[in-house]
């Protein structure tokens, strides 16, 4: 007959259970309160893993584009400095026309000043940034522009000069120069010497750039055109103005002198006129790219946060685990010795 | 009544205690031993008022014992789930470590968005590669895990079905000793103990139910309704698989001839360890190797190269190509894009990067920007027909494509219309909601057991210190007969000294 509802191994076993449970409990506060965050996410989540799993991949995500929007700014930046100057110079330049057209300088100062000019555009335009040609389309590994001044002569220098010897039978510098006429000359002007400006012999003579522009992924579904190129018209135009004033200045009669400044006139002012279009659009673009990496860090700010909400634990309450596990583990211990104790043949002797 | 008759019942109570005495030493050697049952003498009045130890019998509840076999199948069935979704979370990890696949996507993302605004950087491009194979060898990796799993669960029920047939031959043993025994009228209980010993590891292994029959018999059925022991033991097999690939199925456990696990058991086991591998082998390990491949198959239809020409040629797998790679410096040949929305078993352990894309097998960088990764002498694949070195458009493509919602196989058990990443996160949610349901189930289950246990133990385990207060009682007793005994004789020895 069994007269109690205790055995040893139950009484034992339950100890031994409740220790045990305790102290895995004890380990995972413990590392709880040590990282603030579960200590072990996916149990503790379950299917909301997969939520934060996607949170993080979007704060990532987001990061990379705030990242490479910064460098598309820079980019930016640096063709618009280049630009400033292009600009800034042609108007010098169109100044210096003007005041030449009203006999206020000579022709000798046009010559230089243009040669000046079409070499500082050349070196603008062949400008890199973190090794990228900015203004070579998507051609971004090759010198945009060919150097008019190089020698031998370049291909540009060398189409120009064989246009005038085609039109006129003879040389800019050869006397015979000094005989062309006003009408013969506004006719080269007008229709010889822009063909020289336009494709194909502006691929081909002047610029390796491509049309295509640069594009760059802005936010997560927008994508923009981040520069330009050598080959937009407004380059073209101040190619042709400092062309036309560097070679045709020398010993024209001063009817056809005029043509020559008129014509650049005109070019460099449709060129200033294109520059800032230009950049204006690129303006726009850089407040665009400015604007969504602002949009961009606050969405990421506020996916951290969602990604905290999941994954963090309360601290005050991760450490009152602790000393709550804590303290039950001082007891069970205790207990085992007291109950250990609690033996009939202690008072058996 | 005479002074023999005395000393005769004096007699009779020393051997009785010396039999209790010796019950009680029997119970206090089994006091830590969890399937010993105690033991108490019957004693009873027989003529003359001599008493004797009638049986030995043996504290037991069968209705505590039933369901603290139940609940050990169930507990060791469900720790055998918990066991290998523990594994398989190993693919996913803490996600503030980024081991997942969707974090590795991720990753690869971001390397081709920074290529993406410079697209002539050598260095760039190395890194796009780098995720990439990172990302291919994380599937690879991941589709390992799983199929050693399933190995593992195989395994495991060749061993449980293994184990059962040996436990069934210890079974018949003690069974018929008990039956020969009883009919007898020996002392058994120690064989009790063993047959419910037997009884218990065979839960752990597979559901049982018993029935006792005259004479102590037992019949085991299994929990699905198989007779699993009835006067002899009944054939357990399963033949183990070597190769358990993606998509292939498992072998099933017979009993008796009828199938217990797989989709064709029709008397299908419930609980025990056995249940719960296949459960394990048959359905997690293939829904997460479904998820695997899935994934695979969006990434190389995410990165497949369509023909530019016009000529409407088919898509090629780009980036990310399957099956075997031929040794350099020979080309890696095109591969056509797996039909979407369906499954293709094994992709995620055959995919990996296009060897004529990566400079250190002979192959070209350039191709990430330019395309034409599926056959470099094909023209027809070509996107970048300038061969401009900041070519934005195949980059820019193909984050689009990252972005874009897919359509998956509804197998998988998750989110069928997704972006790749999105997919990805939700196989993750997938295998934590199983793994969080199960270790909670399991917690259950082992409170339950332990509570089972202690409940059967505190009926039918022993108390040594109740044990010690009879020992007290039997001591009493056979002192008392003992000077019972001296006193008769010195009576005796009265009488004969008058008589003399």
């Amino acid at each position: 007959m069994k007269t109690s509802f205790i055995s040893n191994y139950s009484l034992s076993g339950t100890l031994r259970n409740a220790v045990a449970k305790a102290r895995d409990s004890l380990a995972d506060a413990t590392k709880e309160s040590a990282t603030l965050r579960h200590a072990d996410v996916g149990l503790t989540l379950g299917g909301s893993t997969g939520k934060t799993v996607g949170l993080r991949d979007q704060y990532n995500r987001l990061n990379g584009i705030v990242d490479t929007n910064g460098l598309v700014s820079s980019r930016l930046e640096v063709t618009q400095k280049a630009l400033d100057g292009m600009r800034e110079t042609a108007e010098k330049f169109l100044a210096t026309l003007i005041s030449i057209r009203d006999g206020d300088k000579g022709a000798d100062v046009l010559k230089s000043e243009a040669k000046n000019n079409l070499q500082a555009m050349t070196a603008s335009l062949n400008a890199s940034a973190s090794g990228q040609f900015i203004f070579a389309g998507i051609n971004t590994q090759d010198r945009p522009v060919t150097d008019y001044f190089s020698t031998p002569a370049a291909t540009n220098k060398a189409a120009i000069d064989a246009a005038f010897l085609g039109h006129f039978g003879f040389a800019q510098n050869a006397p015979a120069a000094a005989s062309i006429t006003q009408a013969d000359m506004t006719t080269f002007l007008q229709t010889v010497l822009p063909a020289e400006f336009a494709d194909p012999a502006w691929g081909t003579n002047w610029s390796s750039a491509q049309n295509q522009n640069m594009t760059s992924r802005i936010s997560l579904s927008e994508v923009v055109e981040v520069s330009t190129n050598a080959n937009t018209q407004a380059m073209r135009d101040l190619a042709q103005a400092y062309t036309m004033a560097f070679e045709l200045g020398d010993n024209l009669n001063s009817n056809a002198f005029r043509a020559v400044v008129d014509a650049s006139i005109d070019s460099i002012n449709k060129a200033i006129l294109g520059i800032t279009a230009t950049q204006a659009q690129l303006g726009s673009t850089e407040e665009r790219v400015k604007v969504s990496s602002e949009r961009l860090t606050i969405q990421r700010d506020i996916t951290a946060k969602q990604i905290k909400a999941f994954e963090d634990v309360d601290p005050y309450e991760a450490n009152v685990r602790v000393t709550d596990l804590t303290t039950q583990l001082d007891t069970a211990y205790a207990l085992t010795v007291r109950i250990q104790q609690l033996n009939i043949l202690q008072y058996m002797r | 009544m005479s002074l023999s008759s005395a000393l005769n019942v004096a007699q009779s109570s020393l051997t009785a205690t010396s039999t209790q005495t010796s019950v009680l030493s029997r119970n206090v050697a089994g006091a830590d031993d969890p399937n010993y049952n105690r033991k108490s003498g019957t004693v009873i009045t027989t003529y003359g008022g001599a008493v004797k130890v009638a049986s030995i019998s043996r504290a037991m509840d069968s209705v505590l014992f039933a369901a603290k076999l139940g609940s050990t199948a169930t507990t060791s069935g469900q720790q055998a789930i918990v066991d290998a979704l523990d594994q398989l979370e190993a693919t996913v990890n803490d996600p503030e470590l980024d081991q997942s696949l969707a974090a590795k996507l991720g990753d690869l993302t971001n390397a081709l968005q920074q290529y993406g605004v410079t697209p002539d950087d050598p260095l760039l491009a190395q890194n796009v590669l780098t995720k990439a194979t990172e990302l291919a060898r994380t599937l690879n990796e991941a589709s390992e895990t799983v199929r050693t799993v399933r190995q593992q669960a195989d395994a495991d029920m060749k061993l449980g079905v293994d184990r059962v047939n040996s436990l069934l031959a210890e079974f018949e043993v003690a069974n018929q000793a008990i039956v020969k025994g009883s009919q007898s009228g020996a002392d058994i209980t120690d064989q009790l103990d063993t047959r419910d010993r037997v009884l218990s590891q065979l839960s752990e292994e597979m559901g049982i139910s018993v029935v006792t029959r005259p004479n102590n018999d037992m019949v085991i059925y299994t929990d699905g309704g198989v007779t699993l022991f009835e006067t002899v033991p009944r054939k357990v097999s399963m033949a183990p698989n070597y190769a358990l690939g993606a998509g292939t199925a498992g072998n099933a456990v017979y009993v008796d001839g009828v199938p217990v696990t797989g989709p064709n058991a029709i008397m299908p086991l419930k609980s025990g360890q056995i249940y719960g591998s296949s459960i394990v082998r048959d359905e997690i390990t293939v829904t997460y190797q479904s998820q695997l491949d899935e994934i695979a198959r969006g990434l190389i239809e995410v990165f497949a190269e369509q023909d530019q020409s016009g000529g409407g040629g088919p898509a090629q797998a780009g980036l990310f190509t399957y099956g075997a790679a031929p040794i350099p410096p020979a080309v890696d040949p095109p591969m056509g894009v797996p039909a979407t929305g369906t499954l293709s078993n094994g992709l995620a352990s055959s995919i990996r990067i296009n060897q004529n894309v990566n400079p250190s097998t002979g192959g070209d960088l350039d191709l990430l920007r330019d395309g034409g990764i599926s056959n470099p002498a094909d023209p027809d694949y070509n996107y970048n027909a300038s061969g401009a070195a900041g070519f934005p458009d195949r980059i820019q493509g193909l984050l689009t494509e990252l972005g874009t919602g897919r359509s998956f196989d509804p197998v998988t058990g998750s989110d069928p219309t997704d972006t790749l990443v999105g997919f990805a996160g939700s196989s993750v949610g997938w295998l934590e909601a199983k793994r969080q349901t199960s270790t909670q189930t399991l917690g259950y289950e082992t409170a339950l057991l332990q509570r089972t246990t202690a409940a059967l133990s505190n009926v039918t385990g022993v108390d040594i210190n109740e044990e010690m207060t009879l020992m007290m009682e039997l001591e009493r007793s056979f002192n008392a007969s003992s000077t019972l005994i001296t006193t008769i004789d010195r009576m005796l020895a009265a009488l004969l000294d008058a008589v003399r």
